[in-house]
């Protein structure tokens, strides 16, 4: 049998949080019933909402919940995207596997310029059509160059252009991330399989992390991220492709809603030319694992110690 | 004096411990995990099923330079632009008698569906990075077993050159290719 709220505030055991949570719902719940007395269009929905967004106020940092609240999170956010919409989704809160870390590498010969990458990202990640986010920048470098300040990410001709090369940068899932360091209210962290995460929730909206960041990776909403209603992809994770809101940061986290399902992100199987590849690094028997012993590989500013996960290779 | 003694062993102690936990580099790690004992095993889309003229025989019932003969004429739409022409044509890779699969240089034949072991008596250094991973597409999953595309799933073995096309879209530009 489940305690009243009074019962439970007078629970000495109690934290600050919790008393604030309970309070509040109460306080909701009561505004729900004073709403309803004297307005005959409220409905128990309205109220459910109401409730619901209260007890998103006050969360926790996704990292302290324990498996029944990481639970009973996500079933909070189905339930208030149903309410709000009418549709519904699939949100995941599945932990990493274990003796699995991810790596990826980037075949720098391969790749013609072709952005299915970058689409398939931007459809598979909800992210905002209005302000064009994508996680994934495609650069169009002349031949006999790698100066980013110079290379083309915008073009839009035939590719591969004559005398070019193409070469895709995202977050590189640094095993030493300097992003996460500099976070002030822990909202981005490593996961143990070393895909590097953000709770949407907790996020102040500093950037402070998009300053710390050396290879541009992360990126802010600025407005409320527009998603057409029949385009929002409906398998989602937490600390994933889930809806974000005003003011967060957000980035690629290697399809973490598809890599924790044992599928390649969306960037390795939307791309024709197999230039990239995807794999468990402690596997030394996998695809990505023979890249680095057999391949000459580099990573960007590597001189920095951030170790990316994320390596470049040439035929 | 007591207390500075206990202050200097606390940070002697605070020191030690952050020796304790030093700096491991990734690759260090990798390297614990153990060593590759060869390319990682595959299974290999198979072309048979793909291809829209075979049986050969359902045709090629009589000689060649009796079917020449015949019209409309078989095969017309293949232009063959892979490597010099000094070098390659239909008997570089195809039996002069077909048999329902390819001929390899030193007369062995060779199924359709392990076109790539063809491929491979010239393009050696691509064929080696395919069985790696570094060249080729995968079609399942990282952690489901490895099944990848053959050579004739991305070229065409008749023109193995990719065309130019129009990017799905550009980074500022979202409409649909002209």
């Amino acid at each position: 049998m489940t305690d009243s709220p009074f019962q439970i505030l007078n629970n000495k055991t109690m934290d600050r949080r919790d008393a604030m949570t309970t309070l509040g719902g109460m306080l909701a719940a009561g505004l729900g019933v004073l709403q309803t007395s004297c307005s005959p269009l409220a409905s128990a929905a309205e109220k459910e909402k109401a409730q619901l967004d209260w007890q998103a106020y006050f969360q926790q940092n996704f990292q302290l919940m324990t498996d029944t609240e990481k639970d009973a999170t996500v079933r909070r956010l189905e339930r208030s995207y149903e309410l709000n919409t009418g549709n519904r989704i699939d949100v995941s809160a599945q932990g990493p596997r274990k003796d699995v870390l991810y790596g990826y590498a980037f075949n720098v010969s391969k790749c013609r310029g072709y952005m299915d990458c970058v689409k398939a990202c931007i459809e598979e990640n909800n992210q905002d059509r209005a302000s064009g986010m994508a996680y994934i920048r495609i650069h169009e470098n002349k031949k006999g160059s790698m100066d980013f300040e110079e290379a083309n990410d915008d073009f839009f001709h035939q590719v591969p252009a004559a005398g070019h090369f193409y070469m895709g940068t995202q977050c590189f899932h640094c095993q030493n991330p300097p992003c996460v360091d500099v976070c002030p209210v822990k909202a981005t962290w490593m996961e143990p399989d070393g895909i590097v995460v953000v709770d949407y929730n907790w996020c102040i909206g500093c950037r402070y992390c998009m300053a710390a960041c050396p290879y541009d990776a992360r990126r802010f909403n600025w407005a409320d991220p527009v998603v057409p209603i029949e385009e929002v992809n409906p398998n989602q994770h937490y600390l994933g492709n889930r809806l974000r809101k005003k003011g967060v940061v957000e980035k690629c986290t290697f399809c973490i809603q598809r890599s924790r399902d044992g599928k390649n992100p969306a960037c390795v199987e939307a791309c024709p030319t197999g230039a990239r590849v995807f794999g468990n690094l402690l596997d030394p028997n996998s695809e990505i694992r023979w890249i680095l012993a057999n391949k000459k590989v580099f990573r960007l500013k590597e001189d920095l110690g951030t170790e990316p996960k994320f390596w470049y290779y040439m035929d | 004096m007591r207390l500075t003694l206990l202050a200097a062993i606390l940070l002697l102690t605070a020191c030690a411990n952050h020796e304790a936990t030093p700096h491991r580099s990734l690759l260090a790690t990798l390297e614990q995990s153990g060593t590759s004992d060869g390319p990682p095993p595959m299974q290999v889309d198979p072309r048979i099923p793909q291809m829209t003229k075979y049986p050969c025989a359902r045709c090629h019932e009589k000689p060649l330079t009796a079917l020449k003969q015949t019209k409309p004429a078989a095969h017309w739409e293949i232009k063959l632009q892979h490597a010099p022409a000094t070098f390659t044509e239909c008997k570089t890779c195809h039996s002069e008698t077909p048999t329902e699969s390819l001929r390899l240089m030193n007369g062995k034949e060779v199924s359709f569906n392990n076109s790539y072991e063809l491929c491979a008596q010239c393009h050696s250094r691509q064929a080696a990075d395919w069985r790696g991973g570094a060249h080729g597409k995968r079609t399942s999953g990282w952690a489901a077993e490895r099944k990848v595309l053959s050579c004739t799933g991305c070229h065409s073995p008749h023109q193995p050159r990719l065309n130019p096309r129009w990017p799905a879209m550009s980074r500022t530009h979202s409409e649909e290719t002209p």
